[in-house]
């Protein structure tokens, strides 16, 4: 295996939590989802059973197969379609980290330096994950280890110091459009968890499988909390027609910190803590991609492969998206929650019945 | 290009030659002693050719003078009164009968009144122990040397040490003598199972260096490392231990140093007794320490002296100074180049006020001020005790002040470089990796603004992330974070519920005292008065 | 040979650094805006005037009789546009993230605020918690007048706006609020006014801002003032008076006033449905002290004649809803948040009632309810000049 290293259950969660959250932190989607208004909060409770549900299939496909990753047992399941579905999520791996990186790029941009070319913020992005990811999981799990309970401190601080400008009526009334609305936003949201594909990646490298079941339980459980937690303020401090308007709807809410006239425009210090964790999110999706790419190749180690990775990646992420709109077209629900689904729910489906009925390598339960 | 090809060639060509003269000189060495007490003494004389500090002393044992013998010591390293009384006397006024045959054995066994006395047959072993102060002692017809042990040199008194004061704790502090600074740990730590194994390392000066270990708390495979590091370095010299440092360390090109080292015995026993390894050197007394963790750096040994509540207060003060002393210049200059949105109104016009008629971008009148910072605090440290007023004078009145009034550097500036600089003395093992790691951030904070900052805050934890330090994670109890090492780091934790000893380096022992130490007040009497 | 290329590969990318970061803006190539205030102009193109700092000046000590800013304006087509051409005239990038109040010229707001604000919410620059005031006159008379106490007009106006709620009868008014306003479907804005009050010392004019009326808008476009009594009727309404004096006549000697002050006031708006009619219940609850008494031959610190003050209180009170509820029903502006109190209570009927909110706003009944009391008296019981 080119990867040796192992990491504890903990150190997994934590590294979830943090590259779901910074998504959200950055332009919350969820606010365009259904049913877009006030009980986007609710549909994140809702969220929590369905992420199960949707992690079903993963799971019992590690059950079977529990040294590998998703990219090895498609290999043994079904051969040489088995390789075809690895290509498959090599390729949905490093499209994620385009994506990531050019939304983030972005929001830097437009938030704070808009005169440095968004290039720039990709080429050192991607040299930083060339360089945590070369160093291995290990190291990139401790850096969030590290930087996780800051991030998650940071957040519940701001929380805190809006509360006393929250209008709590915002949130009001509750389910105005009945369940069903809320009940789909909560698929929405979940289907964007591309990080169930993430921990599928790294369940093998735990060092402890007793802890398995929690690392799913925790982590959804985790990022739903904070969904919350991030949502509530942007609501109740904008409204929900205001908010919709946003494309970083967050961020905006911290310039509105204003304590006793002197702790105000903090928002640099979000800025700073931000980075820290959309780092470790670009480090982890790149070192999926070329974790998958070296399993798929069958190379004894990823560590040569990630720096030319890295290095295609910026070319790519420039020419795949012209301007953010198309992005933003991309990531709406109506086309990101089939896309997802297909490699979330559907590929790992087809390869749980293959394998069930092949039984081919499978450990015997 | 060709010349740095021919400089190679000759470089090449000149450690060969080097190497064939050791491999003739060591075969030399390991030559046998003789019988015959003339051939002994030519061998030594011709090996001593030209130094004047060795004595050798021919003489006849016993009154009846019948065996030849001679002593060969060197000045200034043995205690010649005890040569004199013990050894020289005693053979002298020898009455026993004695011959060639029994000579040696009933010298050693019955004769000498020296405690320490060996016996080796090779040339190269007799030059060693004259070399390191013992008295050799050859007697005609027999081909073994004895050794006597009576050295006694001028030293440093046992002293209070200049890096590392305290107000409250032991002020004892190791000095450059090995067994000096042997005897100060075994003082503290009175127990069988502290060992002390010595190896001799450097070709030239064969230094001794001695590892030190407590044999039932720490980890048998880092001890065995640690010798087999040791073991493997084959240099010219160790002067002092910063040189084994260097042969030893994980991460020779890192910034962040992965042995630890102290100057007084408390903290090396203290680590002892966590499951560490220390080496100490003969002639520095700077004692290394290993595995070193980045959060040692920021527990200081009176911590455990003093009161919890305190101490923690202090802890999270060290840990504030560092991130200023690494961070406050570096953001200083992104704040007022990119980010001015973040200051305050008022403070935002202090500061564009004072930067309004000064020459040079805040980026470089913040790099300047760092390196005439650097200038005034190496010099402070050279110069001589009776200039170093008026280096702080200078320092202080004419750059600090002068430069501001003349309008070449803005005010903030000045009280940025103040406050870095007196914030990185806090916590003595960082300042120099500060040193560097400021001017890393700086330029990158004047390049790309909080940014840059960031990306190079992380640049360096993942590389500190990724160091080791003989085995154990190098930032750990953070990450990998283990809980209940925790109780050390981020507070300092009372006595009584410091339960364990440190888990990250998987010693054999692991718990330190029974849960019942909280101190309580006595139960009361019922029925008393 | 694969570490150098790898090496190469690196640096050519590290080179799009060392260019340096484009964003660089040293504080002394700065012009940093203090007050922003929008016009437009005759011939439909808007004018942007900007109160600059000028640090140095500041920071002199007093005996500096320099004025601490300088004003420069601009025109353009769009605000971006005029604003870009201001650099035309100053001599440096205009820094706009520091500022503190943006003005409205009336014209200006009569026509429509929302073009005028898209700016400020789509740049990275400008804040979202600064406060805006609209000029009787035009934004940049307004930014030209000297203030006696600040060398800086907009800290003077900022401070202004936020020791107002000592009188609450001038709303204080951010961005973040008109745009939450502007967003929602049925809630109009309202900010407060500034005038410009001169008087004539022999020679010199002096001018000074003083604040007055408060503008109301219907969806975007200024449609009337409120003045003084009004706005605080709308701020009962919203909960939002914190302290002020309400004048009553005194009981026993009506031509002499009482000054009772505010302690805490809060409202309650219950909509209800009553025979397919919206009725609004609001309930009104104060508390006040007992300020002042210029009626010094009553003894009113007993409890009838505290009963009386309260009644009156109360009246008071009431008028002062009134007449800003008959007003706002009268434009057809939903300045209390009637509409968001309704969605809240009929979730199921409000997207009808949605649709028609102008002509549903108009026929609310409203019924007000006030319960007015009063807590302490101060440090004196009565007036000095009557004999126990």
């Amino acid at each position: 295996m080119p990867e040796k290293g192992k990491i504890t259950y903990k150190q997994l969660i934590l590294l979830v939590f943090t590259s779901r959250i910074i998504v959200t932190l950055t332009n919350m989607p969820g606010l365009t989802d259904p049913p877009a208004n006030q009980d986007l909060w609710l549909s994140e409770l809702f969220g929590l059973p369905i992420m199960l549900l949707l992690s079903v299939p993963v799971y019992l496909l590690w059950m079977r197969y529990p040294n590998q990753t998703i990219i090895q047992y498609s290999q043994v399941i079904a051969g040489k379609v088995g390789k075809l579905f690895g290509a498959l999520y090599v390729w949905f791996f490093m499209h994620l980290t385009m994506i990531t990186l050019y939304q983030y790029s972005a929001f830097i941009t437009t938030a704070v330096m808009p005169e440095t070319p968004s290039l720039f913020f990709i080429i050192t992005m991607v040299l930083f994950g060339v360089y945590a990811a070369r160093n291995g999981i290990e190291v990139i799990c401790r850096l969030s280890e590290l930087l996780t309970p800051i991030i998650m401190a940071s957040i519940i601080i701001i929380a805190l110091l809006l509360i006393k400008d929250m209008d709590l009526k915002a949130l009001t009334p509750v389910l105005e459009k009945g369940v069903g609305p809320v009940l789909q936003g909560g698929f929405t949201i979940s289907a964007r968890t591309t990080e169930i594909l993430g921990i599928a990646m790294l369940l093998p490298y735990l060092n402890d499988t007793q802890k398995v079941k929690r690392v799913f339980l925790l982590s959804y459980t985790l990022m739903l909390i904070f969904f919350v937690i991030i949502t509530i303020p942007v609501l109740t401090m904008f409204g929900v027609e205001l908010a919709k308007t946003m494309a970083f709807p967050f961020f905006d809410t911290v310039k509105l910190i204003d304590i006793g006239d002197f702790l105000e425009r903090i928002e640099a210090v979000y800025m700073g803590i931000w980075l820290l964790g959309g780092l470790i999110n670009i480090s982890f999706s790149l070192y999926l991609s070329v974790l998958g790419l070296s399993h798929l190749l069958n190379l004894k180690d990823y560590k040569p492969i990630v720096l030319p990775v890295g290095i295609l990646l910026i070319p790519l992420t420039t020419l795949s998206f012209e301007s953010i709109v198309g992005l933003r077209k991309f990531t709406s629900y109506k086309i990101s929650t089939p896309y997802s689904l297909l490699f979330i729910l559907i590929i790992p489906s087809i390869l749980l019945v293959i394998s069930m009925i092949r039984k081919k390598g499978a450990r015997q339960a | 290009m060709k010349k740095i090809f021919i400089h190679k060639k000759k470089l090449k060509r000149l450690v060969l030659r080097n190497d064939m003269q050791n491999i003739d000189s060591s075969s030399k060495d390991s030559q046998l002693l003789s019988r015959e007490l003339t051939v002994n003494l030519d061998t030594i004389n011709t090996i001593f050719e030209g130094t004047s500090d060795i004595i050798i002393r021919e003489f006849k044992i016993g009154t009846e003078q019948q065996v030849k013998a001679f002593l060969v010591y060197v000045i200034g390293l043995v205690n010649e009164a005890s040569v004199n009384e013990n050894l020289l006397k005693s053979l002298l006024f020898l009455r026993q009968a004695i011959n060639e045959h029994n000579a040696l054995t009933l010298i050693k066994e019955s004769v000498l009144s020296v405690a320490s006395i060996q016996e080796f047959k090779t040339v190269e072993k007799a030059i060693d122990a004259i070399l390191s102060g013992d008295t050799a002692l050859f007697i005609d017809g027999s081909d073994t040397v004895l050794i006597c042990s009576i050295r006694g040199w001028e030293a440093r008194g046992v002293d209070e040490p200049q890096t590392e004061a305290v107000v409250r704790g032991p002020r004892e502090g190791f000095v450059e003598t090995l067994s000096t600074n042997i005897a100060l740990i075994r003082r503290k730590i009175k127990n069988p199972n502290l060992k002390f194994e010595q190896i001799i390392i450097g070709k030239q000066t064969k230094t001794n260096v001695c590892v030190a270990y407590m044999k039932n708390i720490a980890n048998k495979k880092i001890v065995q490392e640690v010798k087999d590091r040791l073991n493997r370095i084959e240099t010219d010299s160790i002067l002092e231990s910063g040189y084994i440092e260097s042969f030893i360390e994980d991460a020779p090109h890192s910034l962040f140093p992965t042995v630890g080292n102290t100057e007084k015995p408390d903290i090396a026993c203290a680590k002892l007794l966590e499951g560490r390894v220390a080496i100490i050197t003969d002639g520095t007394p700077f004692v290394l320490t290993v595995p070193y963790l980045f959060v040692e750096a920021f527990q200081n040994s009176e911590d455990y002296y003093s009161r919890p509540f305190y101490t923690t207060f202090i802890r999270w003060l060290r840990w504030l100074s560092f991130f200023i002393s690494t961070f406050l210049p570096a953001l200083y200059v992104a704040v007022t180049t990119f980010h001015q949105e973040l200051l305050p109104p008022t403070l935002l016009m202090s500061i564009a006020a004072s930067e309004e008629g000064t020459p040079f971008p805040a980026i470089i009148e913040a790099i300047l001020m760092q390196i005439i910072y650097e200038i005034l605090r190496e010099a402070g440290v050279r110069l001589p005790r009776p200039v170093g007023q008026a280096v702080s004078i200078v320092g202080a009145l004419v750059i600090g002040e002068a430069a501001v009034s003349a309008g070449l550097i803005g005010a903030p500036m000045v009280v940025i470089v103040a406050l870095t600089a007196i914030s990185s003395f806090v916590i003595p093992p960082i300042v120099d990796i500060n040193s560097i790691s400021r001017f890393v951030l700086l330029i990158l904070g004047g390049v790309a603004g909080l940014y840059g900052i960031m990306l190079g805050f992380a640049f360096i934890l993942v590389h500190q992330c990724s160091l080791r330090s003989l085995g154990v994670p190098y930032m750990s109890p953070l990450a990998p974070g283990t809980l209940s090492d925790l109780k050390d780091v981020l507070i300092r934790a009372p006595w009584w519920s410091m339960l364990t000893r440190p888990r990250v380096l998987g010693g054999a022992n692991s718990t330190r005292q029974e849960p019942s130490q909280k101190p309580k007040p006595p139960k009361e009497d019922k029925g008393a008065k | 040979m694969k570490k150098l290329i790898a090496l190469l590969m690196i640096l050519f990318l590290l080179q799009t650094m060392l260019t340096g970061c484009w964003n660089r803006r040293e504080l002394k190539t700065l012009a940093i805006v203090e007050m922003l205030g929008l016009d437009r102009t005759e011939d439909g193109q808007i004018s942007l005037t900007f109160e600059i700092l000028k640090p140095a000046e500041v920071k002199a000590d007093n005996g500096g009789g320099g004025k601490g800013t300088w004003t420069l304006t601009s025109q353009g087509e769009t605000v971006f546009d005029a604003f870009r051409n201001a650099t035309l005239q100053a001599s440096r990038k205009l820094f706009i993230s520091q500022n503190k109040i943006i003005v409205i010229g009336q014209e200006a707001a009569k026509a429509g605020i929302t073009p005028l604000l898209d700016f400020l919410s789509r740049d990275h620059e400008p804040r979202l918690l600064t406060h805006m005031f609209i000029a009787k006159g035009t934004a940049k008379d307004t930014l030209e007048v000297e203030h006696g106490q600040e060398k800086i007009l907009a800290t003077a106006l900022e401070n202004l706006a936020k020791v107002a709620a000592a009188t609450s009868k001038i709303p204080r008014i951010q961005t973040l609020d008109v745009m939450k306003d502007l967003a929602s479907k049925t809630s109009d804005p309202f900010i407060p006014g500034i005038d410009i009050f001169q008087n004539k010392e022999g020679e010199k004019v002096n001018k000074t801002i003083i604040l007055s009326n408060t503008a109301i808008f219907k969806k975007d476009k200024l449609v009337g003032w409120f003045d003084k009594k009004e706005t605080r009727g709308l701020l009962w309404i919203l909960g939002e008076v914190k302290s002020g004096i309400i004048v009553v006549k005194s009981p026993q000697e009506e031509t002499k006033n009482v000054g009772i002050e505010i302690i805490k006031a809060s409202s309650k708006i219950k909509p209800e449905m009553i025979d397919g009619n919206l009725v609004i219940t609001m309930e009104i609850k104060e508390d006040g002290n007992l300020g002042e008494q210029m009626s010094e031959g009553v003894d009113l610190t007993k409890p009838d004649a505290f009963e009386e003050l309260e009644k009156r209180q109360a009246a008071v009170i009431q008028s002062e809803i009134n007449a800003a509820l008959t007003k706002a029903q009268d434009w057809d502006a939903d300045i209390f948040k009637f509409g968001e109190e309704v969605h809240r209570k009929f979730p199921g009927e409000w997207p009808e009632l949605k649709e028609n909110w102008d002509r549903e706003f108009k026929n609310i009944e409203v019924k007000v309810e006030v319960e007015a009391k009063l807590r302490n008296t101060g440090l004196v019981t009565r007036p000095v000049t009557i004999q126990q």
